[in-house]
C-alpha cells in the first residue's frame, strides 16, 4: 500500500502529467502520419528521456506508444491509408463507414474501443503481468509454429469471395519477405545481384505503397463519378450509444482478449492481433454479411484488439527482458538507460516503479481519447479537402512515411512499385491485406519451423508430441473446415 | 567544405532502434554536437548484418555530414561472407567508441557451474548442446566457433534473431547457452549465470566475472564500434569528428548512461583504431573460413 | 464504369480488361518462375549442414503453393466481368504515375522542398483545377510545413538534392 501511495505522488507530479499529455499527443500525430509509427515516435523523444527523472522518462514513452498506435487507425479510417500495418484491418471497416458520411461515428468507435482495449491490457498487466509471462515461456519454436499457422487463417477472413486471389496475395506476402539475408544459415537469397535487397523488402514501404499509394492512384478514376457531397458528410467526433454498444460487448471483450494474449508473445505483435480479430468477428458476428460495408463490429475488434497489445507487449519486456518487437525493444532501451534493469527483480524489488507505470498507462488511456475525441475534429475536416488538391498532398506526406523509417530512397521506390501493382491488384479485386499478413508473419513462421526443425533435430513428427502446438494445430485445421461444416448443415437441414 | 560544416552531422546506426549500439550513440549524440557547434542526428539504416547502413555511408560524400557507427560485424565478419558494396578501406577511421567483453551465459538455474562442467557435458553428448545465435557471423557467432574449436566440442546452432530472443530460448528451454555482450548479460543477470569472460583479464568494475583464459581457454571476444566517415574525407575534417568523439565520450552524460548500461568504456583514436580493424579483419577471416561460412 | 453508352466499347472495355488480368496472371507466372530459378544458386558448406535446412526449403513451399493457386485464378478469369475505366481518366492516372516517379527521382536531384511544390500543384492541374490563387500558396506552404516539421522537430533529414551544391 505505501508503494502504491510512493507511486501515485510520483504520477501526481506536474512534469509527469505534461509528459503524459505531450507524449500521448505526439504519439497521435506521428501516427496519423501514414508511415511514420511508434518506432518512429519513439526514437524521436528517446534523446529528451535522458534528461528525465525515470517516472516521467516512462510517462512520456508510454504516451508515445498508446497515442502511435491509435493515431494510425484514425488515418486508416478516414483515407484508408493505413501507414502501419496494425491499423490495415481497421480500415477494411472503417473506410466504408466513413463513406457512408459516418466519419464522425468511425472515429468514435474507433477511439472508444481503443481506450477499452488499452484499458483491459493494463489491467491483464496489473493482475497476471508476472504470471502471463511465466506461460509465455511455453511457447517454444514449434509453437510459435503452430500459432503462425493458426494466425495465417485470417487470410480467409478478410478475403471473403476472392479466396484464391486472397491466397496467391498471402502467398506473395511470404515470398518477399523470404527476399534478403536467411535467418537461420545467413545466405543471401532472391537478391538478383542487388546489394540493396540484401536488407530485405521493408514492410512499412511495401505498407504504404499498397494502401496509401494505391488508394489515390484508384481515386483518380473515380473523379468523375457522381460522389457523396463532401459539404454534408459529418465531421467531428461522435460516440455511439449504448444501445449499439450493448450488442457488441461480445466483441470487444474478445478482442481484447485476442490482443491481450497475443501481445504476450514476444515477438507477435499488434497487426497479428488485430487480423486476429478481424477475421474472428467476421466469423462469429451475427452481422456478418454487412461485414466489408463499414459494420462497426470489424472496428470494435481491430481497435481494442491492436490497443490491448500495449500492454501486455510489456509484460514480457518488464517481467523477462525479452522485448517482443521493434516498439518494445526502444522502449526497454529507455528503461535501462534509466537504471531500471527489467526482468524478475523489477516485480520484486522496484514495485514503486512498477505501480507508476501502471498508474501512467492507465492515464495514458484516458488522455489517448481525450485527444482523438478534440482531434477528430481536425482529422475528419480532411474529408473535406477536395479530391484533386486532397491527392497531391497526401502522396507527398506518405513520401516521406516511406522515406522516414530509415532514410533511403530505395524505400521510396519500393513503396512506388507497390503502389502501382497494389492498385492493379485492387482494381482486379485483389485483396491487398493478405499480402500484408503473408509479409508479417512470414518470418515468424518460417523462421520458426526451422528452429523447430533444428530443435527435434529435423524431425515434423516430433511437433505433434507438444500439447499447447498440437492444440493449435487442431484449432488450425477446424477453422478452415468450419466453412465446410456450415455448408453441410445447412444442405442437412 | 565551409558550407558543410553547418550542416548537421548525421550518424547511421545500422542496427536497429532500443539496441545496444544505437542506445551508446544517442549517449554521445549531446557530447558530440556540442563539440561540433551543429545539430548531430542519429539515424537507425538496419537491415542485412549491418551492412546496409555501412555501405550508404561508404558511397555517402566526404565532406564529414554523414558517418556510421560502425560495429565489428559489418566491418571485420561480413565483409569475408559476403560480397559488399565496400570493404575496410572504403573508410576514414575515426575513432572507436565502445568496446566491451562478451560472456557466456547459461539460464540461472543451469546445472553447469563452469566452463569445464560444460565442456564435459558437450564431449559426453556431441550436438546436444543448443547454442543460441544472436545472427550467423556475428561476433557471439564468430566467438561460439572459437569456444567449440578450442574446446573440440560440437554444438547445435540455434539461430535466434537478436540479443532479446537469445534470451527467451534460454528461459524457454529451447537453448542452453548464448553469448551476450557483458552489458546485456548485466542488465539481466538475475536470470542468468555467466560461465566465462570472454576476455584476457577480468573487468574493473564486475571483478566476479571469471575469464575464460583462467579456465584454460584463450577466448577473447570483444564487441565494439566506431565512427567511420566515407574514404577520402579531408583530414582536416576527420580531426574535428575524432575530437567531437573523444568529447561525446568524455562527457558526463555518456559516462552516466554508460554505468547505467553497465558498460565499461572505451576509446581509441583514429590510428589505432584503424590498425585495431585491419588485424581484426584479418582473425576473423580464419575463423568463418574453418567453420565454412566463406563460400567461393 | 459500368453504364457505358455504346454496347462495343463496352465490349471492348472487357476485353481490354481480360487482357490486362491476364497479364497481372503472367507476372505471377514470370515471378513464381524467376524465384524458382534463383532458388538453384549456390550456397556455403555451412548453410547446407544442420538440420535447419537450406536457405530455400521454406521459400519452396511457398512457391509450390503460388503454382497450386494460379491454374485457379485463370479459371477465375475466363468469367471474370471487369471492364476497363474510360480513356479520360485512365490517361490521368498514367500521368499521375508517371509523375509521382519524377517526383521521386527529383528529391535526390532538386530536393524535397522544390519538388513537392512542383508535385503538388502539378497534381491538382493535372485532375481538372485551375484556381491558381489558391493551389500556389497551398503548395509552397504545405511543403514549408512538411519540411520544418521532419527537418527541425522530427530531426528527419529530408533529401535537399545534389543539384544546389
Amino acid at each position: 500500500m505505501d508503494l502504491l501511495i510512493l507511486a501515485a505522488t510520483q504520477v501526481a507530479t506536474p512534469l509527469t502529467l505534461l509528459c503524459i499529455v505531450l507524449g500521448t499527443a505526439f504519439g497521435v500525430m506521428v501516427g496519423v502520419l501514414p508511415g511514420l509509427g511508434s518506432v518512429i515516435g519513439l526514437t524521436m523523444v528517446l534523446p529528451f528521456t535522458f534528461g528525465l527523472p525515470q517516472v516521467p522518462a516512462i510517462a512520456l514513452m508510454l504516451g508515445v506508444y498508446c497515442g502511435s498506435v491509435y493515431g494510425g487507425s484514425v488515418t486508416a479510417t478516414i483515407l484508408n491509408t493505413p501507414g502501419t500495418p496494425q491499423s490495415a484491418a481497421t480500415a477494411l471497416e472503417g473506410f466504408p463507414m466513413a463513406m457512408r458520411g459516418e466519419a464522425s461515428r468511425a472515429i468514435g468507435w474507433v477511439t472508444m474501443s481503443s481506450m477499452i482495449g488499452g484499458l483491459f491490457s493494463v489491467t491483464v498487466l496489473i493482475i497476471v503481468g508476472p504470471a502471463l509471462a511465466k506461460f509465455s515461456l511455453m511457447f517454444t519454436p514449434i509453437e510459435y509454429f503452430a500459432l503462425g499457422l493458426f494466425a495465417l487463417t485470417c487470410i480467409a477472413g478478410v478475403s471473403a469471395g476472392a479466396l484464391a486471389k486472397g491466397l496467391m496475395g498471402g502467398a506473395l506476402g511470404v515470398l518477399l519477405a523470404t527476399i534478403g539475408s536467411d535467418p537461420v544459415t545467413g545466405a543471401l537469397r532472391f537478391t538478383f545481384d542487388s546489394f540493396m535487397l540484401t536488407a530485405g523488402i521493408g514492410l512499412i514501404p511495401v505498407v504504404v505503397g499498397l494502401f496509401a499509394f494505391s488508394e489515390m492512384f484508384l481515386r483518380i478514376l473515380k473523379l468523375d463519378e457522381p460522389g457523396m457531397d463532401r459539404t454534408t458528410m459529418k465531421v467531428g467526433f461522435s460516440l455511439p450509444p449504448w444501445s449499439e454498444w450493448r450488442s457488441r460487448i461480445g466483441m470487444l471483450v474478445r478482442g481484447s482478449m485476442i490482443g491481450s494474449f497475443v501481445g504476450a508473445l514476444p515477438g507477435t505483435g499488434a497487426a497479428t492481433a488485430s487480423f486476429i480479430a478481424y477475421s474472428e468477428a467476421r466469423r462469429t458476428s451475427k452481422r456478418r454479411e454487412n461485414f466489408g460495408k463499414g459494420e462497426p463490429d470489424g472496428i470494435v475488434a481491430c481497435e481494442s484488439a491492436n490497443n490491448a497489445v500495449t500492454g501486455s507487449a510489456l509484460v514480457p519486456t518488464l517481467s523477462l527482458g525479452i522485448p517482443g518487437d521493434p516498439v518494445t525493444a526502444v522502449m526497454l532501451g529507455a528503461l535501462v538507460i534509466q537504471g531500471i534493469a527489467p526482468g524478475p527483480q523489477l516485480f520484486a524489488n522496484h514495485m514503486d516503479i512498477v505501480y507508476a507505470l501502471f498508474m501512467a498507462l492507465i492515464l495514458v488511456n484516458f488522455v489517448m481519447f481525450a485527444v482523438g475525441a478534440l482531434g477528430a475534429s481536425v482529422f475528419t475536416r480532411i474529408l473535406r479537402v477536395p479530391e484533386p488538391i486532397l491527392i497531391g498532398l497526401i502522396m507527398i506526406i506518405s513520401t516521406l512515411g516511406a522515406y522516414g523509417v530509415s532514410g533511403s530512397t530505395f524505400d521510396v521506390w519500393i513503396a512506388f512499385g507497390a503502389g502501382v501493382v497494389g492498385a492493379l491488384l485492387r482494381y482486379f479485386a485483389f485483396p491487398v491485406a493478405p499480402i500484408v499478413i503473408g509479409l508479417v508473419l512470414g518470418p515468424m513462421l518460417e523462421l520458426s519451423l526451422r528452429q523447430g526443425l533444428i530443435l527435434t533435430r529435423g524431425s515434423f513428427l516430433a511437433f505433434l508430441e507438444r500439447p499447447i502446438a498440437l492444440v493449435l494445430f487442431i484449432i488450425t485445421a477446424l477453422v478452415l473446415l468450419w466453412p465446410m461444416l456450415r455448408w453441410l448443415r445447412s444442405r442437412r437441414a | 567544405m565551409a558550407e558543410a560544416q553547418n550542416r548537421p552531422v548525421t550518424i547511421v546506426v545500422p542496427f536497429a532502434a532500443g539496441g545496444g549500439t544505437d542506445i551508446t550513440t544517442r549517449a554521445m549524440q549531446q557530447g558530440m554536437g556540442e563539440s561540433l557547434g551543429v545539430d548531430v542526428v542519429v539515424r537507425n539504416a538496419e537491415g542485412a548484418g549491418g551492412t546496409i547502413g555501412v555501405a550508404e555511408v561508404a558511397r555517402a560524400r566526404p565532406d564529414g555530414t554523414t558517418v556510421a557507427m560502425a560495429p565489428v560485424g559489418p566491418l571485420t565478419t561480413q565483409p569475408h561472407m559476403n560480397r559488399l558494396p565496400y570493404d575496410i578501406d572504403s573508410f576514414s577511421y575515426v575513432c572507436l567508441a565502445y568496446s566491451a567483453p562478451t560472456v557466456i551465459a547459461v539460464r540461472a538455474d543451469s546445472p553447469f557451474e563452469t566452463l569445464a562442467d560444460m565442456v564435459e557435458y558437450a564431449r559426453a553428448n556431441p550436438g546436444e548442446l543448443n547454442f543460441a545465435v544472436q545472427a550467423i557471423g556475428s561476433i557471439p557467432h564468430v566467438a561460439g566457433l572459437g569456444l567449440a574449436a578450442a574446446a573440440e566440442i560440437e554444438m547445435t546452432y540455434l539461430p535466434v534473431n537478436g540479443d532479446g530472443p537469445a534470451l527467451r530460448a534460454l528461459l524457454d528451454g529451447s537453448a542452453d547457452l548464448f553469448i551476450p555482450h557483458v552489458s546485456f548479460y548485466s542488465t539481466n543477470a538475475d536470470q542468468l549465470k555467466s560461465l566465462a569472460l570472454l576476455q584476457r583479464t577480468r573487468l574493473d568494475e564486475q571483478p566476479d566475472l571469471i575469464t575464460a583464459a583462467e579456465q584454460g581457454y584463450d577466448l577473447d571476444f570483444p564487441i565494439w564500434g566506431g565512427l567511420v566517415a566515407p574514404a577520402n574525407t579531408p583530414s582536416d575534417t576527420l580531426e574535428r569528428l575524432e575530437t567531437a568523439c573523444d568529447a561525446g565520450i568524455q562527457s558526463d552524460g555518456f559516462q552516466d548512461r554508460m554505468e547505467a548500461l553497465r558498460q565499461p568504456p572505451a576509446y581509441m583514436g583514429a590510428a589505432e583504431f584503424e590498425a585495431f580493424v585491419r588485424e581484426t579483419y584479418a582473425t576473423n577471416r580464419t575463423l568463418l573460413e574453418a567453420a565454412g561460412l566463406i563460400s567461393e | 464504369m459500368q453504364d457505358n453508352p455504346e454496347p462495343s466499347a463496352q465490349a471492348a472495355g472487357a476485353m481490354g480488361a481480360r487482357w490486362l488480368e491476364a497479364t497481372l496472371l503472367a507476372g505471377f507466372l514470370v515471378l513464381i518462375v524467376a524465384f524458382v530459378w534463383a532458388s538453384f544458386a549456390e550456397v556455403s558448406a555451412f548453410a547446407r549442414s544442420g538440420h535447419g535446412r537450406g536457405p530455400y526449403f521454406f521459400p519452396r513451399l511457398v512457391l509450390g503453393v503460388m503454382a497450386l493457386l494460379l491454374p485457379f485464378l485463370v479459371l477465375r478469369l475466363v468469367r471474370s466481368t471487369r471492364t476497363l475505366p474510360e480513356r479520360a481518366p485512365m490517361i490521368r492516372l498514367g500521368a499521375v504515375i508517371a509523375l509521382t516517379a519524377l517526383y521521386i527521382a527529383g528529391l535526390e536531384r532538386i530536393g524535397f522542398v522544390a519538388s513537392s511544390i512542383v508535385y503538388a500543384l502539378a497534381i491538382p492541374l493535372l485532375l481538372g483545377r485551375r484556381d491558381l490563387w489558391l493551389l500556389v500558396p497551398v503548395a509552397v506552404v504545405y511543403a514549408l510545413v512538411v519540411w520544418l516539421l521532419f527537418e527541425r522537430a522530427f530531426l528527419i533529414i529530408l533529401p535537399a538534392g545534389s543539384w544546389w551544391s
